[in-house]
């Protein structure tokens, strides 16, 4: 579904991705942690195509096409969304307005008949109570005044409403209460099927308890430097990163012997 | 004599024209009309002789019946057989001709049109519940030509009108409209007053708003400007009497190469009068959005409350944006407040917003929309709101960018 070979990313003038590669299959979730600045938001940001983050090496395939020939939305439309680490607050656009938008928008895009307002807010109703959000949320501009932890599930509301094949959750979980964190795993799992993969960026290891992981990776300097399975988030926890900037350090030194 | 004076005069009585060549119009060094040049107009060729009213086109006559009730001027001449205002019965006084609105002297535009053109007077006896709406067309006829209206409207004691003019014209006109309208509120009375338009961008269009406020009236003036290859729009207010209130809400949007200047001057010469503006303005293309806002508090006008609020969006690099706000108090126990800000599009509203599939275009409008029409949102009436904010709509059309 998603395979990344040797990404380099550029951002202000400086390189944070360094040879990134990764590949998920169809179905999996794969989790990815790592170090305040490693450059997990800038992967995120690469995939969905936000200018200002030029790849200067590199490939992303993503269903047998070229990912990173596509604007933002025509890889939206394909099936790729981004959960944003700081959701962004949009004055004076309407929330559901917004989503209707951009979920006729996506349907165009594929050639698919449009959702009227009718059709629309059923749709909208039945996500909602699936994440307990409450319906004023819907009503007022896209993240004007929502709390941290409202943005966070008006993220992942976003999600369940456009069904993309590949969702990308960065730190979905940092600022979300114990409740709201299950209720959002719970949003994720529903999701969970064998045609749709997730990205889920995260620094705790709790939110993997809910959302148990097929493959996770550590993100450090710009690349993948180790992956294994669950109880690699676990090792993690118990020893930080330190641990595998020591065991690296212990491979080169092998390495230059 | 400027080109443009001769024109602007042939009109009136030959025994005020001699006075009326005197007329200075605001040459390249008055600081007031810096960026709304003449020089265009001065070195056209307009024809001298009066219009003679014609039957409108077609287009205009299916709009304009859809408006009720209704006072229709066309090409500057009052239009008694298209206006109806049998609902309004003993409400409202038509007075062709009756007196002159007089006209500020430092105002030769409103001068020329007070000359030139039958001042219609009309006077509000009674409240009216629904908007009166005030239709001005420009005709093909006026192609080449300068078409002068002279308004004044009077609103007695306590009484609450809403006024919509809707500008309308041809979209290839290149005729020069002048409006002027003296608005006169006694005390206690309210008006709401909302300015839309529909013309080409070969169109001129220079307008005097001058309004005087009786004790404890109000006044709302709410604006979408559009613009065209000269737009002036002068709102010059008096808050004359105690407690009296002017808010107005208004946006600009230019594009092409439109060019839009809203020169506001508020005066507050009563105790406790309260002066709220919000204008908020979007330049885009080779479009100029131009926006002065002075606030006077006059020696002894204590308890003023005086606010304005001018933002701006400047979408290309071709676009200009010029604001002044301005504030002068010789009073004492003033609130005051003002500030302009020039900024760009959000680009990070703009990725959110494309990273769920709205294409770029799209997601500009959006963010376009959301941001001319906050303004509007505050026009009390609902009737105006929804006027207001579909003119807006109207006015960013699909392929904007
Ligand atoms: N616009 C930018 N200008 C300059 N530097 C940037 C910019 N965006 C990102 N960076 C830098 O790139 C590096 C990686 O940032 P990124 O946001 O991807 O980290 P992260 O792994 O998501 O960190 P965190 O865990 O704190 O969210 C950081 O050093 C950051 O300062
Ligand atoms: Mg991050």
């Amino acid at each position: 579904m998603l395979k990344i070979d040797n990404l380099h990313v550029r951002v202000a003038g400086k390189d944070i991705l360094k040879g990134l590669s990764l590949e998920v299959k169809s179905g999996e979730v794969h989790a990815i942690m790592g170090p305040n600045g490693a450059g997990k938001s800038t992967l995120g940001y690469a995939l969905a195509g936000r200018e200002g983050y030029d790849v200067t090496q590199g490939t992303v395939t993503f269903n047998g096409q070229d990912l990173l020939a596509l604007a933002p939305e025509a890889r939206a439309a394909s099936g790729v969304f981004l959960a944003f680490q700081y959701p962004v607050e949009i004055p004076g656009v309407n929330n559901t307005y917004f989503l209707r938008a951009a979920y006729n928008a996506q349907r165009k895009f594929r050639g698919e008949p449009e959702f009227d307002s009718m059709a629309f807010l059923k749709l909208v109703r039945e996500k909602l109570k699936v994440l307990h959000l409450k319906d004023e949320l819907l009503n007022r501009a896209v993240n004007e005044g929502f709390s941290g932890g409202e943005k966070k599930r008006n993220e992942i509301f976003q999600m369940a409403v456009l069904e993309p094949t590949l969702a990308i959750l960065d730190e979905t979980d940092s600022g979300l209460d114990i409740d709201a964190l299950k209720l959002v795993a719970e949003g994720v799992n529903r999701l969970r099927s064998p045609e749709r993969s997730f990205l889920v960026i995260t620094h705790y290891q709790r939110l993997l308890d809910y959302i148990v992981p097929d493959i996770v990776h550590v993100l450090s300097d710009g690349r993948i430097v180790q992956s294994g399975g669950k109880d690699l988030a676990l090792k993690l926890e118990d020893e930080g990163y330190a641990w595998i900037k020591a065991r690296k350090l212990a491979e080169q030194a092998a390495f230059a012997s | 004599m400027s080109g443009l004076l001769e024109p602007l005069i042939a009109a009136a009585a030959p025994e005020q024209r001699i006075a009326l060549q005197s007329l200075k119009l605001p040459g390249a060094r008055d600081e007031r009309w810096r960026y709304s040049s003449l020089r265009a107009l001065n070195q056209r060729t307009f024809k001298h002789q009066p219009i003679v009213t014609a039957q409108h086109p077609d287009s205009f006559t299916s709009t304009t019946a859809s408006l009720s009730p209704r006072i229709v001027f066309v090409d500057g001449h009052y239009d008694a057989a298209q206006s109806d205002i049998a609902a309004l019965g003993d409400a409202i006084t038509l007075n062709p001709s009756a007196s002159s609105a007089d006209a500020p002297q430092q105002w030769p535009f409103a001068i020329a049109a007070a000359a030139c053109s039958a001042t219609l007077d009309i006077r509000m006896a009674a409240s009216t519940a629904s908007p009166i709406h005030l239709v001005s067309i420009t005709t093909a006829m006026a192609q080449d030509a300068i078409v002068q209206q002279s308004l004044r409207i009077e609103l007695a004691a306590n009484v609450e009108a809403l006024v919509v003019h809707h500008r309308l014209g041809d979209a290839d006109s290149n005729a020069l409209a002048n409006h002027w309208r003296a608005l006169v509120l006694a005390d206690g009375a309210k008006l709401h007053w909302l300015e839309t338009a529909d013309e080409g961008e070969r169109a001129s269009i220079v307008i005097g708003t001058r309004a005087v406020l009786g004790r404890s009236s109000h006044l709302d003036i709410g604006e979408v400007a559009t613009g065209a290859a000269l737009y002036r729009h002068d709102i010059d207010i008096t808050l004359a009497g105690a407690h009296s209130q002017l808010a107005i809400r208004g946006c600009t949007m230019v594009a092409k190469r439109r060019h839009a200047d809203i020169h506001i001057d508020v005066r507050h010469r009563a105790r406790d009068t309260q002066a709220d503006i919000v204008w908020r303005g979007i330049a885009d293309q080779r479009g100029h959005s131009i926006f002065t806002g002075q606030l006077t508090v006059e020696a002894g006008a204590d308890g003023a409350d005086a606010a304005l609020s001018n933002k701006n969006l400047l979408l290309s690099r071709q676009a200009e944006v010029d604001t002044r706000p301005i504030l002068e108090i010789h009073a004492d126990e003033v609130k005051a407040a003002h500030g302009a800000t020039v900024g760009r599009l959000d680009e990070q509203a703009l990725f959110y917003l494309r990273s769920r599939g709205i294409d770029e275009a799209e997601a500009r409008r959006i963010l376009q929309v959301a941001f001319a029409r906050a303004p509007l949102l505050q026009i009390a009436p609902a009737e105006l709101r929804d006027i207001a904010l579909a003119a807006l709509a109207r006015s960013l059309p699909e392929d904007v960018t």
